[in-house]
């Protein structure tokens, strides 16, 4: 959807109007309305059901910020609404078809496969609210405006496959980008203006068109916005041919493993090239959205790898799952389960079905066994010799963990059954 | 990846002004320089040679994208004297030979004019390997309006057992200007969506987009995506999996051992108004008629010794079915011409690909055929 020409000529439009025309204190606004605009008109349900949810979420975000006895409860029970709906809209069809599966022996009839259609970025905006009210919750939210809530919301870039940018950094990025309106004429003259403009060219209508203005986020955007599309319709696009031969029965061990080297690359190219362009994009309005990859396939261990990949996804599941199921500060018992629970929920979250989970659980135990790794055998490896220090060991170490991950994504890519037949093929 | 992009994709204004004027630059190039010397539109013209190991350049259409055949449409209309139009499959794209002026239509324009020098006239390829006759049946509503002077189509029966209608969906979009069924119904009022007019406008404006497609092929041979595309089933592997090399040695020096798992005849299909290639066929003469555009159908010729290797061929069979496709065309005043038995077996390549020199005695058959039964005259 980001790579369109409708989208492109949508982000030209709306830059323009955005530093040319819209008034530095309604640039917010202006940015919610046309993100609501550009989504409503080809998801006009989905967008009218996020509106009512988000006005809701701001509501429930108002309450809990005044401290009012209940808000704690008010709270839990926004996250459990939350969690419902994305449940209610992914993970209805998985649940009915995984209870008929287990309940086959004891049913005469069949639960219904409800047919739902499932709301834009539901697994994003959903994440997103849940991060605002429980961080409104712990105090973390200074005040803000309705209009500031919607725009982090609604924000065009990303709000159909993230990053899941926190609602912090991005309420401040507002704030600064308004409060230049109220800045002295002279600093925007001279540090912000584009070149051209500044020649000379003083009139107040200029200058208050490109307030707030910096090309040095042009120039950063742009670059991201091109490596975002070569990424997806180059690189990605051209694997995904390959990559399709996982779904393939009987071919060879080499057709499977080649498959497979093509999945991994291309999954990667097509979520960082999305990554990327929003990144970018979002950098041409002036906001500096987080980063979600950061070289994930020359991480040295699977720790590292989360470290690296969908950050923005490992952060919010860290933040809000990990840590208050009590992380790792608990004894190896408790951590071991923590990892299962949050890499399991981890998997469903990609996807309702089975193999997700199976993904999630294949990585758990690639956490849970780098932390034995690291606690039981490293201490003594390192003692007796310095070749774990060395390039080649860092080497070999970047190779496992790819080639760990790799095998994973099979998961990711096929169903349970195929999964396993094609491991079979692999290994065979 | 950040650090790696703020190193090696800085951009600043110089950048972005300097891009734009390359863009702009290439874009002059590639209309004015590199589209034109690409369709050679000179040498494309029949000349005169004795040399008969290759034809004149006549080139044939390397995808199936609107903006690629737009282009030879173009070309079809540009040109001056008598318009030979050649449709169908790889045969008449020459999937048994490498270069563009050994295929069937570049031999035949080399003898039509050393049998009519006289005679000003051009040949232009819109097959496509892998063209059923719908698909052959969108192409020839593409182009027409050109209403060539003569069209001439590869008729291979095995196309009407297949099960897949379209090979080349993207063609069905591209026919639907001159197709008449399409005209006055209510549903057929749908303007093209915002995307499809925005796609449009950008190709209309800007020729790197418009060919890209076709530049793929000019350059790397054909695009990175198909170039990696999967070789998936047994059959296609033991055809498409070989080297140039190995694809364009006669048959009898490679091994066909696949076709052992094929089952059937050769032509057992039934021709009736369930199979919707009999339709389109019928469709295709019903729209030359209609525009009174005369053309010539020739029965693919076929490597009768492989068939019977494997047990493939039923000639009785044969015989029927495609009696029954020729005389559907020659009803509708189509001239037919049989060349199922016409070439030798040495000269494929496989089953129904003909070697360089297949091309040229099949060529040379067809070229006397049309000046014989009055298709293509000194002066008309």
């Amino acid at each position: 959807m980001l790579n369109t020409w409708v989208f492109m000529a949508f982000v030209i439009t709306c830059w323009l109007l955005y530093w040319l025309v819209v008034p530095v204190r309604l640039r917010s606004l202006f940015l919610a309305l046309a993100s609501f605009a550009y989504f409503a008109y080809y998801y006009p349900r989905d967008m009218l059901f996020l509106l009512i949810l988000a006005a809701v979420v701001y509501s429930a975000g108002v309450v809990i910020s005044r401290g009012q006895p209940g808000r704690k409860r008010l709270l839990t029970g926004m996250v459990v609404i939350l969690v419902g709906i994305l449940g209610y809209f992914k993970y209805s069809a998985f649940m009915a078809e995984t209870l008929n599966l287990l309940l086959q022996p004891l049913m005469a009839s069949k639960l219904s496969v409800p047919e739902i259609l499932v709301p834009l970025g539901i697994s994003y905006f959903t994440f997103k609210m849940i991060h605002y009210l429980v961080d409104i919750g712990r105090g973390n939210v200074p005040r803000h405006r309705l209009v500031d809530f919607l725009n982090y919301i609604f924000f065009f870039p990303i709000l159909v496959s993230g990053p899941i940018e926190r609602f912090q950094p991005f309420l401040t990025q507002t704030t600064a980008l308004r409060d230049t309106a109220r800045e002295p004429e002279r600093t925007m003259g001279a540090a912000t203006a584009p070149d051209s403009l500044q020649n000379g060219q003083s009139s107040l209508a200029v200058q208050h068109r490109w307030r707030g203005f910096n090309t040095e986020d042009v120039y950063a955007g742009l670059p991201r916005i091109i490596s975002g599309l070569f990424k997806k319709l180059v690189l990605a696009d051209s694997l995904a041919a390959t990559a399709v031969l996982l779904y393939q029965p009987d071919l060879t061990a080499g057709q499977y493993w080649l498959a497979s080297f093509a999945f991994t690359f291309q999954l990667y190219f097509d979520f960082s090239g999305y990554s990327d362009l929003a990144i970018g994009i979002a950098r041409l309005f002036g906001y500096r959205i987080m980063e979600n990859f950061n070289w994930p396939y020359l991480a040295r261990n699977v720790s590292d790898f989360w470290k690296r990949w969908h950050m923005s996804l490992t952060g919010w599941f860290r933040d809000y799952v990990f840590i208050p199921l009590g992380g790792s500060r608990g004894t190896l018992g408790l951590t071991i389960r923590n990892t299962l629970l949050v890499m399991a929920i981890t998997g469903l979250w990609h996807g309702a079905g089975w193999h997700f989970v199976l993904w999630g659980l294949y990585h758990a135990l690639g956490l849970i066994a780098w932390r034995l790794y690291r606690r039981c055998l490293l201490p003594v490896l390192s003692q007796r010799s310095n070749f774990l220090e060395s390039r080649t060991a860092n080497v070999l170490s970047i190779l496992l963990t790819f080639n760990f991950v790799n095998i994973g994504w099979i998961f990711f890519a096929c169903d349970t059954g195929q999964s396993i037949y094609v491991l079979t093929r692999m290994f065979s | 990846m950040n650090g790696f992009i703020d190193k090696w994709l800085k951009i600043n204004l110089r950048v972005i002004v300097l891009t734009i004027l390359l863009l702009v630059g290439f874009d002059l190039a590639l209309t004015r320089l590199i589209i034109p010397w690409y369709m050679n539109a000179e040498t494309a013209k029949v000349q005169v040679s004795a040399d008969v190991d290759r034809g004149p350049l006549i080139r044939r259409l390397p995808a199936d994208d609107p903006n690629t055949l737009a282009l030879w449409k173009q070309e079809l209309a540009r040109a001056d004297g008598f318009t030979v139009v050649f449709l169908g499959d790889s045969i008449v794209h020459g999937g048994g030979v490498p270069d563009e002026d050994q295929t069937i239509p570049s031999y035949v324009a080399h003898h039509l004019q050393t049998l009519l020098p006289e005679r000003e006239l051009t040949v232009h390829c819109f097959s496509l390997p892998g063209c059923t006759p719908a698909d052959t049946l969108n192409i020839l509503r593409y182009i027409i309006d050109i209403r060539p002077d003569l069209v001439i189509y590869d008729v291979n029966i095995g196309w009407f057992g297949s099960k897949t209608v379209e090979e080349h969906p993207r063609l069905a979009e591209l026919s639907k200007a001159n197709d008449p069924r399409a005209a006055p119904t209510a549903d057929s009022k749908e303007e093209p969506g915002l995307e499809q007019r925005l796609t449009n406008l950008v190709a209309d404006h800007w020729a790197l987009y418009r060919y890209r497609i076709l530049l793929n092929y000019l350059w790397f041979g054909e695009p990175l995506r198909e170039k990696l595309a999967p070789k998936m089933r047994k059959e296609e592997a033991a055809d498409r999996l070989t080297s140039p090399e190995e694809l364009y040695k006669p048959w009898y020096e490679k091994d066909f051992s696949v076709l052992k798992e094929t089952k059937g005849k050769i032509g057992a299909c039934d021709l009736d108004d369930s199979n919707q290639h009999w339709l389109s066929y019928l469709e295709l003469i019903e729209a030359l008629e209609e525009h009174q555009i005369k053309a010539a159908f020739f029965m693919v010729p076929r490597n009768r010794t492989l068939y019977e290797m494997y047990d493939l061929l039923d000639e009785k069979l044969l015989a029927e079915q495609q009696e029954k496709l020729a005389l559907a065309a020659r009803q509708s005043g189509i001239a037919v011409f049989d060349y199922t038995y016409a070439i030798e077996d040495r000269y494929f390549t496989d089953s129904v690909h003909l070697t360089a020199e297949g091309n040229q005695l099949l060529a040379r058959n067809l070229a006397w055929n049309l000046v014989q039964s009055g298709l293509i005259r000194v002066g008309d």
